[in-house]
């Protein structure tokens, strides 16, 4: 399938994925170069969520690693079956068989997949998320040099293992640490904010079936007044608009009311001191005249 | 090369003088992502270069204002040159000007550039005021004229110091010229923009008026949360490797004839890293205090373990959980008000003595033990000596020094001080966000 800036924004929007000219274009390049792309921005905002709709566009499987402290090669890149080895030195020693230790116990048969590996090793081009690279340590990202630079591993053991064909890589990062230059050098960089008022409705209309297209406004109108007016400890995202969006359909209501931001304030903020913060210097009838303001299709 | 190369490459030389690494490989693949977007596009250019060059959220801003300063047209580069020479032309006529004023006996005094320039920013009344003592030290007789002149020279240089470090004057943007005219003119022309910002940045902390506090300190908490979240990384890292245990790997494999078919494994120990930071809140440390305690404030919010001290003759400890989370102004206050050592005299020496005696424990091989101080103490060497003998109890001892760096050289305290510890200097919020970059690199 031949990439171009406008079927790639096609293809994106088919799977719910509506965004700005500036991703499509950093994600195109990323394709066209062959280079990881390395995605930050605040939780919630579709880093992890790029990766599978690139995945669903190519129709390929999403090979996902999630990292975490203390994640290291044998989680990430592969393993020996070390059971499988012993249970066949053993079948040696009890059939008299000559095993050469290198060449049969250290062969493709002993060694166990990982992401990483599977990645490389998949006949078809995978989509490989890294999710949350800023969780690992400095030497796992050392590590990972190899892998998306040449897309190739060494295992000493067994010998370099080059992709078949060159996966399509994302990592994603909340920025809780400064990644290595090493790492940042080796990547495409794309950072994705929160969207326009107007593009958060068409997220939401596009992931919320049946919601209306003035709920959708209002919702994504309110959402853009608490990040910029309420300085809380985590912001809502797209992801909490889209809860907040599905919550209200649930609940029967077709457009916002003090009764109903009070009952799924929730759905907005995740935890008390927001919750909190909300009701002391916002609340519902507030937020509501603001978003009123705001919102085009209140008027 | 071709024209598009040659523009990328100074396009390329702009951003890392203004402080975004841009390696080799980097510019190569920029130039191949230019291959596959319409050049004739303004904003598909930005977001090809964008995504090639600038790997850093915080350095995005930074970028774009590069991008619009230098991708202009012919007609607004030459318009950006000829202000850059206006400007430089403008400088030389007030450098003639204090130099001019700024005579003892006809001759000119021997000042630094910088320091003329300061001159030609007083308001008239100080200039006349200051003429008319060289008038009068002119018209007088001296036995050394010439000794007299360097102590003139002296004097005037303390009386533009002082005025420096009045918060009427804003330090220009620490951007040198690179020599090429096309990227000067840019970087001046950016050296202007965000003025703001960039005042509080390189402003001395203590001259930073009340209503632009918060800004400033959102400045300051953007990095500061990074440099916590680092330091709170260290607290979980451990260069133990995963050791086997055989004891527990034996038992578990009775059931196969004791050939070893799945390994225990003994829990990785985390070792925490433990903060103690020495908050100087003396008077000659007043003006810092709110900025420090701000610094430690930002930085316990998010550290799950730091032992908070204040001290000027005397060492209290913060209990930073009884401050309330939500509201830094109404924190300080309570802590000042609460604080029996705020704003008295310093005595280093002694606040380590009684924190060795009565908190030793939170000195362990775990800790960055962090001092923030301008170095004016009693009995320096004694503070040194204790200084030293917690270096060898911790991790590490990192000196912030509330001076300039520039009024290190030749001080006695900050000599022997340095010795003890490694030293930074916190003078302005620009430094404290040069600390956290250092802190972030290690």
């Amino acid at each position: 399938m031949k990439i171009t800036m406008t079927n790639l924004r096609k293809m994106m929007e088919a799977e719910g994925y509506i965004t700005s000219g500036e991703i499509i274009t950093t994600v195109f390049l990323a394709l066209k170069l062959k280079k990881p792309l390395l995605v930050t921005g605040p939780p919630g905002v579709g880093k992890t969520e790029l990766a599978k709709v690139l995945a669903a566009i190519f129709n390929t499987e999403l090979i996902r690693l999630q990292c975490y402290e203390g994640l290291d090669e044998n989680k990430a890149l592969y393993e020996w079956n070390y059971q499988k080895q012993l249970l066949q030195i053993q079948l040696s020693n009890v059939q008299n068989q000559d095993i050469s230790l290198q060449k049969d116990l250290f062969s493709s048969e002993y060694l166990l997949d990982r992401p990483l590996l599977k990645a490389l090793r998949s006949e078809e081009q995978a989509v490989l998320l890294i999710d949350e690279i800023d969780k690992t340590d400095e030497e796992f990202e050392a590590f990972l040099f190899e892998v998306l630079s040449d897309f190739q591993v060494s295992i000493p053991e067994y010998g370099t293992v080059k992709a078949c064909k060159v996966p399509v890589v994302i990592l994603t990062s909340n920025g809780e640490r400064e990644l290595s230059d090493g790492l940042k050098r080796r990547c495409a960089f794309l950072n994705i904010g929160y969207p326009s008022v107007e593009k958060e409705a068409k997220i939401i209309s596009a992931k919320v079936p049946g919601i209306s297209q003035k709920l959708a406004m209002q919702v994504a109108a309110a959402v853009h007044v608490l990040r910029k007016e309420l300085e809380v400890k985590k912001q809502p995202a797209i992801s909490e608009s889209i809860d907040w969006a599905r919550a209200l359909m649930a609940l029967g209501h077709e457009e916002l009311n003090p009764s109903a931001i009070n009952s799924t304030t929730g759905m907005l903020y995740k935890n008390q001191e927001d919750i909190a913060k909300f009701k002391e210097e916002m609340g519902a009838e507030k937020l509501l005249s603001k978003t009123h303001t705001q919102c085009k299709c209140c008027g | 090369m071709k024209k598009m190369e040659k523009g990328l490459v100074k396009f390329i030389n702009l951003l890392r003088t203004l402080g975004i690494r841009v390696s080799t490989a980097e510019a190569m693949d920029a130039l191949e992502a230019l291959q596959y977007v319409n050049v004739m596009d303004k904003n598909s250019v930005r977001v090809a270069l964008q995504s090639m060059l600038v790997k850093e959220e915080d350095k995005i801003p930074v970028f774009e204002a590069a991008f619009e300063t230098f991708f202009v047209t012919p007609e607004r580069k030459q318009e950006q040159q000829q202000n850059l020479q206006n400007e430089k032309d403008k400088q030389q006529l007030l450098l003639a000007e204090a130099e001019e004023d700024l005579t003892f006996q006809d001759s000119t005094l021997e000042l630094e550039q910088e320091e003329k320039l300061l001159y030609s920013e007083l308001d008239e009344k100080r200039k006349e005021k200051l003429q008319e003592f060289l008038q009068k030290s002119s018209q007088a007789s001296h036995h050394n004229p010439e000794k007299f002149k360097s102590v003139l020279e002296n004097l005037v240089k303390q009386h533009l110091k002082y005025w420096k470090n009045t918060k009427e004057y804003v330090a220009p943007l620490p951007v040198e010229e690179t020599g090429n005219p096309e990227l000067d003119a840019s970087l001046a022309e950016l050296n202007n923009l965000d003025p703001e910002k960039k005042k509080l940045l390189y402003q001395d902390m203590q001259s930073i008026a009340e209503e632009e506090l918060p800004l400033a300190r959102k400045i300051m908490k953007q990095f500061s949360k990074k440099l916590a979240s680092r330091i709170s990384r260290n607290y979980h890292r451990s260069k133990k490797r995963r050791q086997i245990d055989f004891r527990g790997t034996i038992r578990k494999n009775i059931s196969y004839g004791g050939t070893p078919l799945k390994l225990q494994y003994r829990s990785k120990r985390i070792k925490k890293t433990q903060l103690v930071l020495l908050c100087d809140v003396s008077g000659s440390m007043n003006r810092y205090s709110s900025f420090v305690t701000s610094f430690v404030y930002s930085l316990a919010s998010v550290l799950k373990r730091i032992d908070t001290f204040l001290f000027s003759e005397n060492l209290e400890k913060l209990e930073i959980g009884s401050l309330p989370q939500d509201n830094y102004e109404d924190a300080v206050f309570k802590m000042m008000e609460n604080s029996k050592v705020w704003g008295e005299g310093t005595n280093i020496n002694k606040a380590l003595k009684q924190l060795l005696k009565n908190y030793s424990e939170v000195l362990t091989r775990k800790t960055i033990f962090i001092i923030v101080s301008d170095t004016k103490t009693l009995a320096v060497e004694e503070a040194a000596k204790k200084l030293q003998k917690i270096r060898g109890r911790v991790k590490e001892v990192i000196f912030l020094n509330t001076l300039p760096k520039e009024e290190w050289q030749g001080k006695h305290t900050v000599e022997i001080l340095k010795k003890s510890s490694t030293m930074y200097p916190c003078h302005t919020i620009a430094d404290l966000k040069n600390l956290s970059s250092i802190w972030l690199t290690k």
